[in-house]
C-alpha cells in the first residue's frame, strides 16, 4: 500500500470529524460549539490491510469504559459523505442532508489522487461503495466554491522572492503564462533563493506543492510548496520545448497535403506529461506529429520499440514490441499519468 | 542530378517480389525524423494509402534517385531515404509488390491491407528497427 494512502486516511478522518461537527450544529442550532471532548470521540484505527488489492479497513475505537453509540454524528457523517460522493459520481448534486458548509472540506481529502486512481468508500461489511475520484472531488468542491486545491508537480522558474513576506513568484512550465505566487517556509526559502535570477532566468526547478485552481482560470496560486529542487535535465527540457514549438507551428496539410494541425490541448498535455517524465530515470523520447493531429512519442529501450500516442480525443494509445520475439503489447494508459509511461519504459 | 526513375513510361502490372535480398526504398517525411532517426509511422500506411505502403524497388532505382524522384517529380517532402529488404518484410508476415506507375517506374508497395491497427503498429516498429539498423541510405546535403 503506497505511503500516500496513509495521508488520505488521515484526511478522511478529518473530513468525517468536520462533517460530524456540522451535523451536530445543524441538530443543535442553539449551541455555538460542539461539546467538550467531541473530537476525541472519533478514534479511528487502521485495523488491517486486506489482501488482494490492499484495502485498508478503518475501525472506530472507544476509550476505556465508554460505549460506542450505534448511530452518532460520526456514523451519520460517514454515511452522508458516502451518499454525497455517490450522488456527484452519478451526475447529481450532493443530497440535502449533506451540510453545505462542509463541502469545502473535500478539498483536503483526495489531493494525492491521480487521474487513474480512485478511493472506494465502503461502510461496514459492504462489498462495494461510492467511488471517489479526482473529478468527483473537483465537482464537489466547485459545487460551493470557485476554487479547489490539487497537488501540483511541475517544472518552473523562480522570478521573485519576498523575504519579508516569505513568498515567491514561480512561472510554471505548463501552467499559466504569468508567474504565480507561492508561500515559502524555513525549508523552501533557501532553495528558492538559491535559484533566483533576475527576470526569472535562473535554472529550471522541479516544484511540488498544493495549488489553488480557479474553475475558469486554472491554477492561480500555490497554497503550499513541499519541495523545490534544481532540474538536472535542463537541456532535455529545452529540447522538448523546441520540438513542441515546431509541432505547434505545423499547418493543416503538413504531411504532403494530409495531416491535421495539432490540437493545442493535445500538445499541452503531451508537453506536460513528457516533461514530467524527466522526473524518472528513463531515456528521452523522439517526438512526432501524427496525421490525425496527435503527438507520438517513441523510444527504443532494451530491445523494445515503444510508442505512446496522444490521440486528438484525449486518450493515450501505447504499443510495445519486443524486437527479438515480435511479441506486441498494448498497455492501457490513463490520459494524465507520466508515472505509468515511466513504468512501461522501465519494465522493458 | 536528375530524377530518372519516372522516365520509363506507363506500366501497370503488379508483381510479387520474392528475392529476399532485394532492397525497398522508403522516403521519410522530414517531420518523421527526430535525432536522425525515422518514426515507425514512416513504415505504416496512412489513411490515404489504403493499406499499401509505397516503396521504390531497389533493382529499378537507387536511394538517391528515389529521393530525387520523390522530391522533384512527385513534389513531395522527404528528409531522406531509408530501406528494408523483401526478406525483412516477409519476416513480419507481409508481402512486397512491384507496381510500376506512369510517373514512377520503380514504384511498389508493402501490403498491410489485411491488418488492423495493432498488427500495423507492431509490423511498422519491426520494420523501422531494421531500417534504422541499416542507416539512412541517402540524405540531401545542405
Amino acid at each position: 500500500m503506497p505511503v500516500e494512502t496513509l495521508v488520505e486516511l488521515s484526511a478522511y478522518r478529518d473530513l468525517v470529524l468536520d462533517v460530524a461537527k456540522e451535523l451536530f450544529r445543524a441538530a443543535h442550532p442553539a449551541r455555538q460549539r460542539v461539546p467538550r471532548g467531541f473530537a476525541e470521540r472519533l478514534q479511528l484505527r487502521l485495523r488491517t490491510v486486506e489482501g488482494g488489492s490492499a484495502v485498508p479497513v478503518l475501525e472506530r475505537a472507544t476509550a476505556a469504559g465508554t460505549l460506542l453509540a450505534a448511530d452518532d454524528e460520526f456514523t451519520q457523517a460517514r454515511d452522508v459523505i458516502e451518499d454525497a460522493v455517490a450522488a456527484v459520481a452519478g451526475g447529481a448534486d450532493p443530497p440535502s442532508a449533506f451540510p453545505r458548509n462542509a463541502v469545502v472540506l473535500f478539498n483536503r481529502f483526495g489531493q494525492t489522487l491521480r487521474s487513474d486512481e480512485a478511493i472506494e468508500l465502503r461502510r461496514g461489511a459492504a462489498t462495494s461503495g461510492a467511488t471517489y475520484t479526482r473529478d468527483v472531488r473537483k465537482k464537489l468542491v466547485l459545487n460551493q466554491r470557485r476554487t479547489f486545491q490539487e497537488e501540483v508537480e511541475d517544472i518552473g522558474w523562480v522570478s521573485e522572492v519576498d523575504g519579508d513576506h516569505m513568498s515567491c513568484l514561480i512561472r510554471l512550465h505548463t501552467g499559466p503564462p504569468g508567474a504565480i505566487p507561492a508561500p515559502l517556509d524555513e525549508v523552501t526559502f533557501p532553495a528558492v533563493k538559491e535559484v533566483l535570477e533576475p527576470k526569472g532566468e535562473g535554472p529550471p526547478v522541479r516544484v511540488t506543492g498544493v495549488g489553488v485552481f480557479d474553475s475558469d482560470q486554472g491554477l492561480i496560486r500555490f497554497d503550499s510548496i513541499h519541495d523545490v529542487s534544481v532540474l538536472e535535465d535542463a537541456d532535455e527540457l529545452a529540447r522538448l520545448d523546441r520540438r513542441f514549438d515546431e509541432l505547434a507551428a505545423l499547418p493543416a496539410g503538413w504531411l504532403d497535403g494530409e495531416g491535421a494541425p495539432l490540437d493545442a490541448i493535445v500538445l499541452d498535455r503531451a508537453r506536460r506529461i513528457l516533461a514530467e517524465l524527466l522526473n524518472f530515470d528513463v531515456p528521452g523520447p523522439r517526438i512526432f506529429p501524427t496525421p490525425e493531429g496527435g503527438v507520438q512519442a517513441e523510444w527504443t529501450v532494451a530491445g523494445h520499440e515503444i510508442s505512446v500516442t496522444f490521440e486528438p480525443d484525449g486518450t493515450l494509445y501505447a504499443v510495445s514490441v519486443n524486437l527479438a520475439s515480435g511479441q506486441t503489447e498494448e498497455p492501457e494508459l490513463a490520459p494524465d499519468n507520466a508515472e505509468q509511461i515511466a513504468r512501461l519504459l522501465l519494465a522493458s | 542530378m536528375t530524377a530518372e526513375e519516372g522516365d520509363g513510361g506507363a506500366e501497370t502490372a503488379e508483381r510479387r517480389l520474392d528475392d529476399s535480398d532485394e532492397v525497398l526504398y522508403r522516403q521519410v517525411h522530414p517531420q518523421w525524423i527526430a535525432d536522425g532517426e525515422p518514426s515507425s509511422q514512416a513504415f505504416k500506411p496512412t489513411k490515404k494509402d489504403e493499406g499499401m505502403l509505397s516503396i521504390a524497388v531497389g533493382t529499378k532505382t537507387t536511394a538517391e534517385k528515389a529521393f530525387l524522384h520523390h522530391a522533384q517529380v512527385l513534389k513531395l517532402a522527404s528528409g531522406g531515404t531509408w530501406a528494408v529488404t523483401v526478406g525483412e518484410v516477409a519476416a513480419v508476415e507481409l508481402s512486397s509488390f512491384e507496381q510500376p506507375l506512369e510517373n514512377s517506374r520503380a514504384h511498389g508497395f508493402i501490403d498491410f491491407r489485411a491488418h488492423g491497427r495493432r498488427a500495423m503498429e507492431s509490423k511498422a516498429k519491426l520494420l523501422v528497427a531494421k531500417a534504422r539498423d541499416r542507416g539512412c541510405m541517402y540524405q540531401p546535403t545542405g
